[in-house]
C-alpha cells in the first residue's frame, strides 16, 4: 500500500541520501510525512509526543539509511516511526502522568442493543468530528501492541504481511492482535454510546 | 444456539474469527462455518454488525496532517558521526602505540642480542624480580646468559653481586610483565574499540 509512485525519482533521492545528502533526504521525509505523520499521532495521542516520535524517526532513519536495501522505502519509514513511537512510549511510561483514559473503563459487553448507524451520508459527514474524536480514545484506550497493529490495518492499509515484516513479528501475532484490538476498539465505542453522535448510536 | 449446547463453544470459534471474516482471510471452509453461525445466532450477528461498524468507521477516520514540516536540520545530525568516530580514532591510536611498544620490546631483545652498554647498570637491580618472572612466560628465547654480561660489564665490581642474586634484568625502562601486559592490552584495546565502532555503525 505504501510504495511510491516515483519510485526511479525515489531511488534516486535515497541513493544521495545514503552517501550523506541531507537535502535529498528531507525531500524524501516530505512525501512520506503526512502518512508517518498521521501513524505517529494514532500511536502516540497527541501532537505534542507525536511530533517527538516523528523528530526521534527521522534523525534515526537519516542516521541508518545506509542499511536500506531496496525493498518499499515506505515500510521501511514506517518501521523506524513505529519504532520510535514504542521508544517514545517506553520513556512516557517512566515519568507517568495522570491518564484521563483510566476514566474510561469498558464496562459494557456487546450484546447491548443497538441500532446500527449509517457510515456514509451528509449526516456521517456532518458528525464526523464528534466520532473522530470518540474513535481516537477508543484507539488510545487499546493496549500499545494492539493499538500499533490496528493503526496499521486500519488507519493505513497495510496488510498483514506488511505488518508483520514492519513489526517482525509472526503473521498469526498480527491476527491476534488486529482481532482483539478491533474487538476492544468496538466494545470502547459501545460502553460509551451516549457519547456517539445522535445519529449514529450504536 | 440455545436449543444446541453441545455447539457452545461455536460462539467462542466465531468471535475469533470475525476479524479473519471481515477483511476474508479465512479459507472457504471456515468462511461457511462463521455464515452459516450468523445466520442461525442473533447474538453473534450483533457483534459482527457492531464490528464491522467500528472498523469502517476507523477506516473512514480523516487524516491528520503534521503541524508543521518535520525535516531533519544538519545540527541533529552533524554530532552522529562524531562517536563512531571516535571509537576508530582510538582504536587507531591504540594500534599506533601497541606498535611503538612491540618496536621497543624487539629492539631490547636485540639489545639483548647483541650485549654491549644498551642495558645500563642502574637499571637491573630495581626490575630483576620482575624482569625473571617474564622469562619464565615468555617465548623470547632466554637471553640470560647474555644479558649477565650486559649487566656486568659497565661496572664488574659492583654490579657483579647483584648479578649473582638473581637472573639478569632484562627491562631499561619496563619490566618485561608490564611490557607484555601493555601489549596485550593495546591489542585487545583496538579489537574491543573496532568491534564497539562497527556495533555503533550497525544500530539504525
Amino acid at each position: 500500500m505504501a510504495s511510491s509512485g516515483s519510485s526511479s525519482e525515489e531511488t534516486q533521492l535515497i541513493a544521495a541520501a545514503q552517501s550523506g545528502d541531507l537535502e535529498a533526504f528531507n525531500e524524501l521525509a516530505r512525501r512520506h510525512q503526512d502518512r508517518l505523520y498521521h501513524i505517529a499521532y494514532r500511536i502516540m495521542g497527541d501532537h505534542d509526543s507525536a511530533a517527538d516520535a516523528m523528530q526521534e524517526a527521522l534523525i534515526a532513519a537519516f542516521r541508518g539509511i545506509r542499511k536500506f536495501r531496496g525493498g518499499s522505502f515506505g515500510a521501511w519509514l514506517t518501521r523506524i516511526v513505529t519504532n520510535a513511537c514504542y521508544d517514545e512510549l517506553r520513556r512516557r511510561r517512566r515519568r507517568p502522568q495522570s491518564s484521563l483514559e483510566a476514566l474510561f473503563v469498558v464496562d459494557q459487553s456487546p450484546e447491548a442493543e443497538m441500532t446500527l448507524p449509517p457510515v456514509e451520508g451528509p449526516e456521517f459527514y456532518a458528525e464526523r468530528q464528534e466520532l473522530a474524536d470518540l474513535l481516537h480514545r477508543a484507539i488510545q484506550s487499546l493496549p500499545e501492541d494492539q493499538r500499533v497493529v490496528l493503526v496499521l490495518a486500519d488507519i493505513e492499509g497495510y496488510s498483514y504481511e506488511e505488518i508483520a515484516e514492519i513489526l517482525r513479528v509472526p503473521i498469526g501475532t498480527v491476527k491476534s492482535r488486529l482481532s482483539r484490538a478491533r474487538m476492544r476498539a468496538r466494545d470502547f465505542l459501545l460502553a460509551h454510546r451516549e457519547l456517539l453522535p445522535g445519529r449514529m448510536r450504536l | 444456539m440455545r436449543f444446541f449446547p453441545w455447539k457452545a463453544d461455536e460462539h467462542r470459534w466465531v468471535q475469533d474469527r470475525l476479524s479473519l471474516y471481515l477483511d476474508g482471510r479465512l479459507d472457504p471452509h471456515e468462511q461457511a462455518r462463521v455464515e452459516a453461525h450468523l445466520r442461525a445466532c442473533a447474538t453473534c450477528a450483533r457483534s459482527w454488525e457492531t464490528l464491522r461498524w467500528t472498523v469502517q468507521a476507523l477506516r473512514a477516520l480523516p487524516p491528520v496532517r503534521a503541524p508543521r514540516p518535520l525535516v531533519v536540520r544538519p545540527e541533529q545530525v552533524a554530532r552522529a558521526p562524531q562517536p563512531a568516530g571516535w571509537f576508530r580514532r582510538a582504536a587507531w591510536a591504540m594500534a599506533a602505540a601497541l606498535i611503538l611498544v612491540l618496536g621497543l620490546d624487539l629492539a631490547r631483545s636485540m639489545g639483548r642480542a647483541a650485549p654491549g652498554p644498551a642495558a645500563p647498570a642502574i637499571e637491573a637491580p630495581r626490575s630483576m624480580r620482575a624482569a625473571s618472572e617474564g622469562q619464565v612466560i615468555s617465548p623470547i628465547p632466554s637471553p640470560a646468559p647474555m644479558f649477565g654480561l650486559a649487566v656486568a660489564a659497565p661496572t664488574p665490581t659492583e654490579a657483579a653481586p647483584a648479578a649473582v642474586e638473581a637472573p639478569p634484568s632484562s627491562a631499561p625502562l619496563l619490566p618485561l610483565p608490564l611490557l607484555r601486559a601493555l601489549e596485550l592490552l593495546l591489542l585487545f584495546g583496538a579489537i574491543g574499540l573496532l568491534a564497539l565502532d562497527r556495533w555503533r555503525a550497525r544500530r539504525p
